[in-house]
């Protein structure tokens, strides 16, 4: 016997022996404990890494043992068991740390780690079996040896869910044993093989082969917990958390799954499972296993509970891609396999931190633990965004490719289960993760025992964990990640190469990566205490080397960056930097300024980053990013209306992340994958644009889809108001742009729909906004109405092809108009101490307004008439839209004066302080930085290059005329309207949620 | 002419332990007696051995004529792979039961009259297996029944009597039927030599009846449901190591020889109906056993229903070995299943009463219900316990595991589904049963544990580790027996029937 046929069995033993040992170690003999469990750990990783080195270089590992004549006990080597093998062994060592952390000063550790030890060894022999039969000796043993660490507290609770855990397992055991008795009966030894054992041999009869199917489908499903054999493992939620986390992630129930994969790949082979017709049923059973078990977790409010329906959900992704039966969707249940096990693991790590260092079961009492537990709930916080399928952490890279994979099927009702798996999960995580950052603590906490949060065993690993699943997200694209080895078992297994469906493509010069990476590096310097006050105080300044690098770009010098982009690149680099210098002053003596630069930095990289990113794995990543760290923005203030503004948004950004998930695999699946460029956005199905259409038009505010807004953007501090309103709503614009077939296909209704909602959220927007009477939520209608101005736009460009090159620079010119008055407006609002009429600079301010104001509406000398006239100008093909233009204006005009009007009445009523009144309250940061802003929007629009186009017409006698009349009317309304008596009440904001507020928690 | 010599060795089989029955009379001292003993097991474990290793093929059946009589008069003794098989499996567990009972019976007055039974016990076993005519088997059969009842009512308690009176009456009863089934066989044939039997058997009324008599004599001492009723009480009531050698051996015995009856001896006059009839028997007491084990209240007493119950399985054999289409029943695949069932069967179940002994010593009772916290303080006896029921269950990787495949292998492949159905349902019965006392062991004696009569029991009993080592010992062997089949199933392809054999013995 030479090392590679000992190998795999060394592998095994290395767990198996130190079990044993363990066991015979005294109680209190600690050190000899962890050295044994040590020596396991370090001997399994070192044979698995010679394993590895050894599969690449093409040797063959095989450990053979013969039981009875055709029966022989085989370990062995392959990729897919290089798989499972590596990650059970990380998480062993992972796990062992955390138990020894765990169980500190508790009995019977020698039985719980020789047991555990055990447990893994039977794992690592499940993982390695290289026939049915070895795979059912040590799944049944898997069965045994944890049992005993179930029922380790021995408590009544304890003891009934081994009860129950060894009733199912016990059946499904023995059904699995009536399967493989059967089928060795009728086919002999069955060595796994690649391509199946049974697809070889066609006399047989596809009756017993469908009943033997069944049974070991039957019997490998308790262990995988495919409803309704789920039973046992909610509540096997007894055993103390480590045990949880191994069974939970790695043991029991990837056992059952990776006993699925074999069965359908190596042993039927999928092409013949699929004749069989056995795909679809399993397929049905697992979609159905995935939806039932998130909605199950809803309505738990034990943490572990609500964890365990979540792997009930999310171990059938793997059952899933395995049924759905064509090569990326393979893929991606597979490396789901890896994914949710280093997802699902740190979960429970953190719930046992929760429930050792604070006695926190309940979800319920979760409130205000990030503040207690920072590194803690920041784990809990990206496994459970994975967990949701958010980019970039790893449970992404799964759901994007099951959805992709489903597609090339044409099994399209499987995207819509992830969609609403991804609903569900949603549901079920964000409010926890609400409660635990967003909420006061109920009671005061226990003293702290350990100089960190808690114990350093305790914390080292999910730490780990964490890094692990955002590594495996982030640098799938590497040839070391689960998702490249996973593509290579796959390539293996349908015999050709594939196609990878995620590309990550760098981006053409390093300082563009620079400028994303700055404000994330300075996020991470606010996490250490030392370094945390020079980081708030330089945040805004992680916005200067985008700007520069923006500005000193030739746009010339690389064909990736088109110009549209670099200029809404340094559109959000002002905007940043203003704002954030604004900010800084205006929250100089907030309590919470930590938390706030901590998500204005998170949301300027995501900013950043969508607009320089090349590949759709990066936009969706920056565009979450963005979307969900201006949750934190939103609701900083703390109050009911915040909270209740915060969850009306989240609840869109789900809804539209989901959308925008299903759209985006549409569009990757029929326009190939690749850079943003090469993408063939004409071979988009109808439903992509659709959803195209309204995942973005959620950002955007599209008429429909816009109830978030004037809720979230008045609530959040006035900086963050300016940034939602002003940039963050044109990602959605920006969107649509990037995928969209503009100038490429007529898509008539689509370009319709996209006008009339637009147009219809112009004039509606106004009317709702002209009754408010605080002048945050009027300029957020504002928004809503000038947003539906350029989307209306952009519908032109969707019905008239032929008009998109000069369209689009219109479009541009008048986002950026937008942009730029809209932030000023909103930051002209912090000033309202100052417009009371005894104040000394109200003039100053006022005029600052008035300008803004007339720039807005449109009125020449401004940038506002070229913005209006270039869209005027290119759109002249379209006469009614034409017509219309001029009669948003009026629209504008009357918010605008019902602005003025607000703030004239906000500065009346202000209280005012002596320091407000004097020059110097004018010379400081916030000043000048709204001073700047003022500026640049009165005259940017003039300067970008693709202005030149336009710049001719403004001046015109048409054109002037054009920008008069329709702003004299308006003015004409006002007064009238004005005088008249209005008593009517303001539009409340929650115009769709009337009776939110009974609840207010 | 290594064989001439090496057959010498068969007669010692029965004749040591004899000879130990009467040294242990004789000698007084306690470690004397003891030291003789296991000194003796040793001696007739590795005369086996030493047989085993002589017929390395396994191509012949060998057979030794005591005294040069011959058959028919004389008595026969012979051997072939099977019988090899049962008696290192005799020996081995004797020999730890042996090493065991030293332990077990420290007090001088039980341990006097424990010895010399004990050793009758085994003489009368290894009779039973290497016995070439249907007499000998006879009084084999008796000298089992007589030791075997004196060693249940050992204790000398209420129950144990009773119990052991029903077993002398039973046992009678069944060793009466197999005589009259002998007589009647003499009538007919005119000779008691297996072999010479085996040849002329033809299918006759006179030769059915025979066969009815001795089937009803050896179904009733091995305790076949619904014939089982005598069997829990006597094996719940017995010490902890005459437990382990009636549920693992004696019954077994008497299987064997109906084993060699009906595939061997009379096929001739077996016919379907009757072998199905023997299989549905066994599967009722499979459900009936698992059922009752279930539903007992002593451990003790749910070890012996699992006897039952596991007693079940072995009847499997007579459907699957005669109704299938093999020519030759005895190599049947069914025949290697059993056999392979009976050893891992007599080790595991060993192993489990010694540790119910082990329990029972410490607790000073053995009900289910109040066992809790026991793998605090008896763990090496729990894992004794938990193992062999790793194997009874029938899971991998153990020999029960190994046995429990070969019959399923055998059932599908000879179409007869509906036995995998009642040996899987039994297997899960077995998992409710063990896994009800594992359970309760596990659990934490809440309220007892503070107040402590639990914890202080058996720090005063706390058993040595002498006394856990030897059923854990047979419990590892159940499992290992799962990792190497193949030896023993080299072995069993030289089970020779005995009539192809008759010419072939060797002196």
């Amino acid at each position: 016997m030479n090392l590679n046929s000992l190998l795999p069995m060394l592998i095994v033993l290395s767990a198996f022996i130190p079990g044993l040992l363990i066991f015979c170690t005294g109680e209190q003999r600690l050190w000899q404990r962890r050295v044994l469990n040590l020596i396991g750990n370090v001997s399994c990783l070192a044979l698995i890494g010679l394993l590895i080195s050894g599969v690449y270089a093409g040797e063959v590992f095989e450990t053979r043992l013969s039981l009875l004549p055709e029966m022989d006990l085989v370990l062995h080597a392959d990729a897919l068991s290089l798989l499972f093998v590596s990650l059970s062994g990380i998480l062993w060592l992972l796990t062992t740390l955390y138990a020894i952390g765990y169980l500190e000063g508790t009995e019977n550790r020698s039985r719980f780690f020789g047991f555990f030890s055990l447990c893994v060894a039977a794992t690592l022999g499940i993982a390695l079996a290289g026939n049915l039969i070895t795979f059912l000796i040590f799944y049944e043993l898997l069965t045994l040896t944890t049992y005993p660490l179930v029922v380790h507290k021995g408590n009544a609770a304890s003891l009934r869910a081994g009860r129950i855990y060894l009733i199912y397992t016990m059946i499904g055991g023995m059904l699995l044993l009536a399967g493989v008795v059967w089928l060795k009966a009728l086919t002999g030894p069955l060595d796994f093989t690649a391509t199946g054992v049974l697809s070889a041999m066609p006399q047989l009869d596809p009756g017993h082969l469908k009943m033997i199917f069944a049974l070991l489908i039957a019997g490998l499903g308790v262990k995988a917990a495919l409803v309704p054999l789920h039973g046992w493992l909610p509540i096997a939620m007894a055993a103390p958390a480590p045990v949880s986390a191994l069974l939970h992630a790695v043991a029991v129930v990837k056992a059952g799954a990776f006993g699925i994969i074999r069965v359908i790949y190596d042993v039927y082979g999928i092409e013949f499972t699929r004749d069989l017709g056995l795909t679809t049923i399993l397929a049905g059973l697992a979609a159905f296993t995935i939806v039932y078990g998130s909605i199950r977790a809803l309505f738990q409010n034990d943490i572990k509970k609500r964890l365990a329906y979540s792997t009930v959900s999310q171990v059938s992704y793997i059952a899933l891609g395995t049924a759905i039966a064509g090569p990326i969707a393979t893929i991606g249940g597979m490396v789901h396999l890896v994914h949710q096990g280093v997802m699902k693991i740190t979960l429970f790590f953190c719930a046992g931190n929760f429930a050792e260092t604070l006695g926190i079961h309940k979800v319920s009492d979760m409130s205000g633990v990030g503040r207690r537990m920072p590194l803690t709930t920041t784990a809990f916080t990206i496994a459970a965004l994975g967990m949701i399928g958010l980019p970039p952490v790893a449970g992404f890279v799964s759901k994007w490719y099951l959805g992709t994979g489903s597609l090339e099927v044409e099994a399209y009702w499987v995207l819509f289960i992830l969609a609403a798996s991804s609903l569900l999960n949603a549901l079920y995580f964000l409010p926890m993760l609400h409660i635990a950052w967003f909420k006061p603590p109920i009671d005061a906490w226990p003293r702290r025992q350990h100089a960190l949060e808690t114990h350093w065993m305790l914390l080292l690993p999910p730490m780990i964990t964490t890094a692990l699943m955002l590594a495996a997200g982030l640098f799938a694209s590497l040839s070391i990640s689960p998702l490249s080895w996973v593509e290579l078992i796959t390539a293996r297994e349908y015999g050709r190469a594939l196609v990878s469906t995620m590309v990550t493509v760098n981006l053409p010069l390093p300082q563009l990566e620079w400028i994303v990476m700055i404000p994330l590096l300075l996020m991470l310097g606010l996490l250490i205490p030392t370094t945390r006050r020079v980081c708030i105080r330089s945040a805004p300044w992680a916005a200067l080397p985008t700007l520069l690098t923006t500005l000193f770009m030739s746009p010339e010098s690389n064909t990736l960056f088109d110009q549209n982009a670099q200029i809404i690149l340094l559109l959000a680099a002002l905007l940043w930097l203003l704002a954030g210098v604004y900010g800084r002053d205006y929250l100089a003596n907030d309590k919470y300024v930590f938390r706030y630069t901590l998500f204005f930095l998170l949301c300027m990289s995501g900013s950043f980053g969508l607009t320089v990113s090349q590949d759709l794995f990066s936009f969706i990543t920056f565009f979450t990013l963005m979307s969900f760290a201006a949750y934190g923005l939103i609701i900083h203030s703390g109050t009911v209306k915040a909270m209740e503004a915060g969850k009306t948004y989240m609840q869109w950004v789900v809804i539209g992340e989901v959308l925008l998930f299903v759209a985006l695999v549409g569009l990757n699946i029929h326009g190939g994958s690749g850079t943003l460029a090469d993408i063939n956005k004409s071979a988009q199905p109808f439903w992509v644009s659709w959803l195209l259409l309204f995942g973005f038009g959620i950002k955007a505010g599209l008429l429909t889809t816009h109830f978030w807004l004037p809720r979230a953007h008045p609530v959040a501090p006035i900086p963050a108001s300016a940034l939602l309103s002003g940039l963050m709503v044109k990602a959605g614009l920006l969107g649509w742009w990037r995928f969209l077939p503009l100038g490429e296909v007529r898509l008539v209704e689509v370009g319709a729909t996209l006008i009339t909602l637009g147009l219809g959220g112009t004039f509606l927007a106004v009317i709702a906004g002209i009754i408010q009477r605080n002048p945050k939520t009027l300029l957020a209608y504002s928004t809503i109405s000038q947003m539906g101005i350029l989307a209306a736009g952009t519908g032109v460009g969707l019905l008239m092809p032929s008009l998109w090159p000069t369209l689009s620079s219109a479009l541009l010119l008048y986002a950026v108009h937008h942009a730029l008055t809209k932030s000023a407006l909103f930051l002209s609002v912090g000033f309202t101490p100052q417009l009371s009429p005894n104040s000394s600079t109200r003039w100053l301010l006022w005029s600052t307004i008035v300008m803004l104001a007339l720039a807005m509406v449109g009125l020449p000398l401004t940038g506002g008439i070229l913005a209006k006239s270039a869209l005027k100008n290119s759109a002249s093909e379209l006469g009614w839209f034409t017509q219309l233009l001029p009669i948003t204006a009026i629209g504008t005009t009357l918010l605008m004066l019902r602005f003025i009007d607000l703030m004239q009445r906000a500065g009346r009523e202000s209280t005012v302080t002596t320091t407000m009144m004097t020059t110097a309250a004018v010379i400081n940061p916030r000043f000048f930085a709204y001073g700047t802003l003022v500026l640049l929007a009165m005259g940017t629009v003039y300067i970008i290059p693709q202005a030149k186009l336009f710049t001719a017409d403004v001046f015109s006698d048409h054109a002037l005329w054009g920008s008069f009349w329709p702003v004299s009317i308006g003015i004409l309304i006002y007064l009238i309207g004005r005088t008249a008596p209005a008593r009517t009440t303001p539009v409340p904001e929650n115009s769709h949620e009337r009776c939110d507020f009974r609840h207010p928690r | 002419m290594t064989h001439f010599s090496i057959m010498m060795l068969l007669p010692m089989t029965v004749g040591l332990p004899l000879l130990a029955a009467i040294v242990s009379v004789i000698i007084n001292s306690h470690r004397w007696r003891t030291s003789i003993s296991t000194m003796f097991a040793t001696i007739q474990t590795l005369i086996v051995i030493l047989l085993l290793l002589a017929i390395p093929d396994a191509d012949g059946l060998y057979r030794y004529t005591l005294g040069g009589w011959g058959a028919p008069l004389g008595i026969d003794l012979v051997v072939d792979g099977l019988s090899l098989i049962l008696l290192l499996t005799t020996t081995v567990l004797v020999l730890v039961l042996n090493l065991y009972s030293i332990w077990y019976f420290s007090d001088v007055a039980t341990s006097t009259r424990f010895w010399p039974l004990w050793w009758l016990l085994v003489a009368g076993l290894n009779a039973a297996f290497i016995a070439a005519d249907a007499f000998n088997i006879y009084v084999a059969l008796e000298m089992i029944g007589l030791a075997a009842v004196a060693l249940v009512a050992l204790t000398g308690t209420r129950t144990a009597l009773v119990a052991a009176l029903r077993y002398a009456l039973v046992g009678l009863l069944g060793s009466l039927c197999y005589l009259l089934g002998v007589v009647l066989l003499y009538r007919a044939y005119g000779t008691l030599d297996l072999a010479q039997l085996a040849t002329q058997t033809q299918a006759s009324p006179l030769t059915g009846s025979a066969l009815c008599l001795i089937s009803v004599g050896l179904v009733l001492k091995t305790a076949l449901f619904p014939l089982h009723f005598w069997l829990p009480p006597a094996h719940a009531n017995a010490p902890a190591p005459v437990s382990a050698a009636l549920s693992a051996l004696v019954v077994k015995a008497s299987f064997y020889l109906l084993m060699r009856f009906w595939l061997d001896v009379l096929n001739p006059t077996v016919t379907g109906i009757t072998a199905n009839f023997l299989g549905v028997l066994g599967a009722a007491a499979i459900l009936w056993g698992s059922f009752a084990a279930f539903r007992t209240q002593r451990l003790k007493l749910l070890i012996a229903y699992s006897t039952v119950a596991q007693l079940g399985y072995l009847f499997m054999l007579f459907p699957l070995a005669l109704t299938g289409s093999s020519p030759t029943p005895l190599s049947n695949a069914a025949v290697t299943a059993v056999t392979y069932f009976i050893i891992a069967h007599a080790l595991a179940k060993a192993a489990m009463f010694l540790a119910a002994g082990n329990i029972l010593a410490s607790c000073g009772h053995d009900k289910i219900d109040k066992l809790q916290g026991l793998v605090c303080y008896q763990p090496l006896a729990l894992l004794t316990f938990a193992l062999a029921g790793v194997s009874l269950i029938g899971l991998p990787p153990s020999g029960g595991f190994i046995a429990k495949w070969l019959l399923l292998n055998a059932a599908i492949e000879n179409g007869q589904w509906w036995w995998v159905v009642v040996m899987l349902g039994g297997g899960l019965l077995a998992a409710a049963y063990i896994g009800r006392v594992i359970n309760i062991a596990f659990s934490q004696a809440s309220t007892e544990k503070s107040t402590g009569p639990m914890k202080t029991v058996p720090e005063r009993h706390s058993l040595q580790v002498n006394l856990a080592m030897p059923g854990l010992a047979l419990a590892m062997l159940a499992i290992l027996l799962g990792f190497n089949a193949q030896w023993i199933l080299n072995l069993l392809e030289g089970s020779i029937e005995l009539h192809l054999a008759n010419a072939g013995g060797v002196q």
